[in-house]
C-alpha cells in the first residue's frame, strides 16, 4: 500500500497497481524505493483525490495504451468519451477543472486526456464570444486588435 | 453560465479587488483551460459535414483573450496540422507555412484537396499544383505526412519533377523527409503497358513508412457499352485492369509498417503488393464493393500452399469488401493480429457461402491475440458468429455493427465451457434487430446477468462488461455501464427487473 498526503491534511492508504496509473506516483516510488512515510500531494485536496481514485480503480489493470501509431493518425484524435469516462466526467465545472488540474499535476495522461475532452466538447461550435460567456473570461482585445486578428487570419475562411 | 462557489458571486456585480482566494480559484480555472488547450488536438481529418472546421474553432479559442491566444499560441500541438481545400497560392503557401511553423519541432501534417486537373494524361502536362506547392514542399516546413489528391500519375510526376529542381536549390528537404504519405488518384491511371517500371512516379516516393493509396476506379464489366452479360461473371461489380502498369518498387513496399489500400483493381494485383510487405504493422484494404480474383488457379494454389506470413501485422481492416474478397484471408497469416475490423458489402452471403469459413480459417490459423474484432453489415454470419466468440477468448472489445443476431448466439456463448469471452470489458451492438421473434432484448441482458456468477478457469471472475446496444429504436436501446443496465426509454418487455441492478 501506498500513502497519501492531500493538501488538506487527510491520509489515503492506496493499493500500488490503482495508484501506478500516476506516472509522477510511479516515478517516485521507483525513485524513493518502499518506505513508510506518506506522498504528499500539495496541490490535491482530498475530495479532489477521491475522485482521482475513483478513476484509477476503475482501470485498474488496463494496459497503458500503444505506442506504435501511424503517423498519419496521430492528429486525428476523436473527441469520442467511452461510456464510463462520460458518467465519471458528469461534475460541475469547478470539479471538472479540479480533475484536470490533478491529473496533469499527477501525470495520469488517460485521465488528462477524458477531461481536456469533456472541456473540449463544451466549447466545439462556439465563437470566441460563447466560450467567454461559458468560462466567463473577460475580452482583453481592443477592438483594434481584435480586428487585426481576424484579418491575419482572413485565409482560413476559403480553405 | 459559470459556476462561482457562493463566497465568489459577488466579483460579478461589484469592482471589488480579487483576494487571494479568489485569485487562485480564478488562476487555478484559468490554468486547467490553458491545460486543455495544449492538450487539444484538433487534427487535419475534415468532420463530417455540419461538423465545426477544425481550424476556424481555433481561431475562435484565439479570440476569446489575450491569455488564451499566447496559450494557443505556445501550445504547438494545435498548430501541427492544416486541410487546405483551395488553389495552393503563394498567399496561402505563407500562410500555411506561418501556422505550420507555430507546431516548433512536432510533426507536421498537411492535406491537399484542391481541385483535380484537367488534361492531366498528356505528357506535357504541368499540374496546376505544381508550382507554389513544389516549392513548398522542397523548402517549406519539415512534413511528417502530407495527404495529396492528384488526377493521374502523370499529373503526380509533373509535381515531383518539379519538386526536384527546387530541391537541387536547397538543402531543406522537405519532400524526403515525410515519413507517411496518402495519395488519391482520382481521374485515370495513365501508367499502361508496356511501361519500363524505372519511369513509374512510385520510385520518387520519398522513404515513407506509411502508405495510403487510392486508384482510380475502374469501370466495371458489367456496365460496358456492349449491352451484354457475361454469366461466368458475378453479378456483382467485376472489373477489369488489364494493361494497367503498377509498379511500386519492392523497396518502397519492404519499408512499409502502415499500408491503406483502396481500388477496384483486380485481387491478384493486392497480392502482388503483399508479397513484398513483411513489416507492416496495420493494414487496410478496401476493394470499393467489388468482386476479386485473387489470382489462376495454379496461383491460388501456391498460395494455400505457402501463405503469406505478416509477422508484425497487428491491425486488419477490410473495408467495404463484398463477401467474396474475404477469400483472401485464406492465403494470409497474422500470428500477431490483436485487431480485426470487417466490413461486408453487397451481402448475398447465405450460410453456405464460404466466407465465415475464410473468417473462421484466419482466426484458428494465427490470432491467439486477438484483443478486437469489429463486424459489421452482413446478414448471413449469425449462424456461425457464436462459433467464432467461442474461438476468441482473448477479446476485449467486439463491435457488431448492422449484424443480425438471433437468441441461439447468446445460448451458445452462455452455455460453453469454460465460459465464453472471460476477458471483454466492451460489447457493442449498433443497428442491429432486437425483436421478439429474432433476438429478444431480455436475452441480450439475461446473457450479461448471466457473467456475474461465472468464473474463469483459475476462479477469478469473469471481467465486467460495458454493453452499448444501439437499434435505432429507444423501446430496445440500452446500456450495462458497471453492472446497471440502463434502457435508453422506459423497459423493454421483461426487463423491468433487471433495471438499476448490478450485473
Amino acid at each position: 500500500m501506498v500513502l497519501l498526503l492531500t493538501s488538506d491534511n487527510e491520509m489515503f492508504s492506496v493499493a500500488e497497481d490503482v495508484i501506478k496509473r500516476s506516472a509522477y506516483i510511479k516515478n517516485m516510488l521507483e525513485d524513493v524505493g518502499e518506505s513508510d512515510l506518506p506522498i504528499p500531494l500539495p496541490n490535491v485536496e482530498s475530495n479532489v483525490l477521491v475522485k482521482i481514485l475513483e478513476y484509477c480503480e476503475h482501470y485498474r489493470g488496463e494496459p497503458l495504451p500503444a505506442s506504435d501509431v501511424d503517423p498519419a493518425e496521430i492528429g486525428d484524435r476523436s473527441l469520442d468519451i467511452a461510456d464510463w469516462d462520460q458518467k465519471y466526467m458528469a461534475v460541475d465545472q469547478e470539479m471538472l477543472f479540479e480533475i484536470i488540474l490533478a491529473a496533469n499535476y499527477l501525470d495520469i495522461k488517460s485521465l488528462l486526456d477524458v477531461g481536456c475532452k469533456t472541456v473540449a466538447k463544451m466549447m466545439k461550435g462556439k465563437s470566441s464570444e460563447e466560450i467567454r460567456t461559458l468560462f466567463n473570461i473577460a475580452n482583453d482585445f481592443t477592438p483594434e486588435e481584435e480586428a487585426q486578428i481576424r484579418k491575419e487570419n482572413a485565409w482560413a475562411e476559403c480553405r | 453560465m459559470d459556476q462561482h462557489p457562493d463566497n465568489f458571486s459577488h466579483l460579478l456585480t461589484t469592482n471589488a479587488p480579487l483576494d487571494e482566494k479568489a485569485t487562485a480559484h480564478f488562476q487555478g480555472r484559468l490554468r486547467a483551460l490553458e491545460i486543455t488547450l495544449e492538450q487539444m488536438s484538433f487534427g487535419t481529418k475534415k468532420h463530417p459535414k455540419k461538423e465545426p472546421d477544425p481550424a476556424k474553432e481555433l481561431l475562435a479559442l484565439c479570440l476569446v483573450c489575450r491569455r488564451w491566444r499566447e496559450a494557443a499560441l505556445n501550445t504547438h500541438r494545435l498548430w501541427s496540422s492544416v486541410d487546405i481545400a483551395c488553389y495552393f497560392s503563394p498567399t496561402v503557401s505563407r500562410k500555411v507555412e506561418t501556422w505550420l511553423n507555430r507546431s516548433g519541432a512536432l510533426p507536421k501534417r498537411l492535406k491537399i484537396l484542391a481541385g483535380e486537373c484537367e488534361e492531366s494524361t498528356t505528357p506535357c502536362h504541368q499540374c496546376k499544383l505544381s508550382n507554389e506547392l513544389a516549392r513548398f514542399l522542397a523548402e517549406g516546413p519539415r512534413l511528417e505526412h502530407l495527404a495529396l489528391q492528384c488526377s493521374t500519375p502523370l499529373c503526380l510526376k509533373g509535381l515531383l519533377n518539379v519538386v526536384k529542381s527546387h530541391e537541387d536549390r536547397s538543402t531543406a528537404g522537405s519532400w524526403d523527409a515525410i515519413k507517411s504519405l496518402r495519395i488519391n488518384f482520382s481521374q485515370e491511371w495513365t501508367e499502361r503497358e508496356p511501361f519500363n517500371p524505372a519511369d513509374t512516379v512510385f520510385l520518387q516516393l520519398p522513404p515513407v513508412t506509411s502508405l495510403g493509396l487510392r486508384l482510380p476506379p475502374l469501370p466495371c464489366l458489367h456496365r460496358q457499352s456492349t449491352g451484354t452479360y457475361n454469366p461466368d461473371l458475378n453479378y456483382y461489380e467485376a472489373v477489369s485492369d488489364v494493361g494497367m502498369a503498377l509498379h511500386i518498387p519492392k523497396t518502397t513496399l519492404a519499408r512499409l509498417s502502415h499500408l491503406k489500400l483502396h481500388c477496384n483493381w483486380n485481387g491478384a494485383r493486392v497480392i502482388d503488393i503483399l508479397r513484398s510487405t513483411p513489416s507492416l504493422h496495420s493494414l487496410e484494404l478496401g476493394f470499393d464493393g467489388t468482386t476479386q480474383r485473387f489470382g489462376d488457379s495454379s496461383q491460388i494454389r501456391k498460395l494455400l500452399d505457402n501463405n503469406l506470413v505478416f509477422p508484425n501485422l497487428q491491425i486488419l481492416r477490410l473495408c467495404k469488401s463484398h463477401c467474396e474478397v474475404y477469400e483472401i484471408l485464406q492465403f494470409i497469416q497474422t500470428p500477431s493480429l490483436l485487431e480485426l475490423d470487417i466490413d461486408i458489402y453487397h451481402e448475398i452471403a447465405n450460410k453456405n457461402d464460404p466466407y465465415t469459413a475464410h473468417i473462421l480459417g484466419l482466426l484458428e490459423r494465427s490470432s491467439a491475440s486477438l484483443r478486437r474484432l469489429r463486424i459489421s453489415g452482413t446478414f448471413g454470419i449469425y449462424h456461425v458468429l457464436g462459433k467464432i466468440l467461442l474461438s476468441l477468448p482473448s477479446l476485449v472489445h467486439v463491435t457488431m455493427d448492422g449484424v443480425d443476431l438471433n437468441s441461439s448466439v447468446f445460448s451458445q456463448l452462455e452455455s460453453a465451457t469454460p465460459p465464453a469471452l472471460p476477458l471483454l470489458e466492451c460489447f457493442e451492438l449498433f443497428d442491429a434487430n432486437l425483436d421478439e421473434f429474432f433476438l429478444p432484448v431480455e436475452v441480450v441482458i439475461g446473457y450479461f446477468e448471466s457473467r456475474k456468477t461465472m468464473k474463469q478457469a483459475d476462479g477469478a471472475p469473469l471481467v465486467t462488461t460495458d454493453v452499448i446496444v444501439k437499434t435505432g429504436s429507444p423501446a430496445t436501446d440500452f446500456t450495462i455501464s458497471n453492472g446497471v443496465v440502463t434502457m435508453a426509454r422506459g423497459s423493454a418487455p421483461g426487463t423491468s427487473e433487471l433495471q438499476n441492478e448490478r450485473v
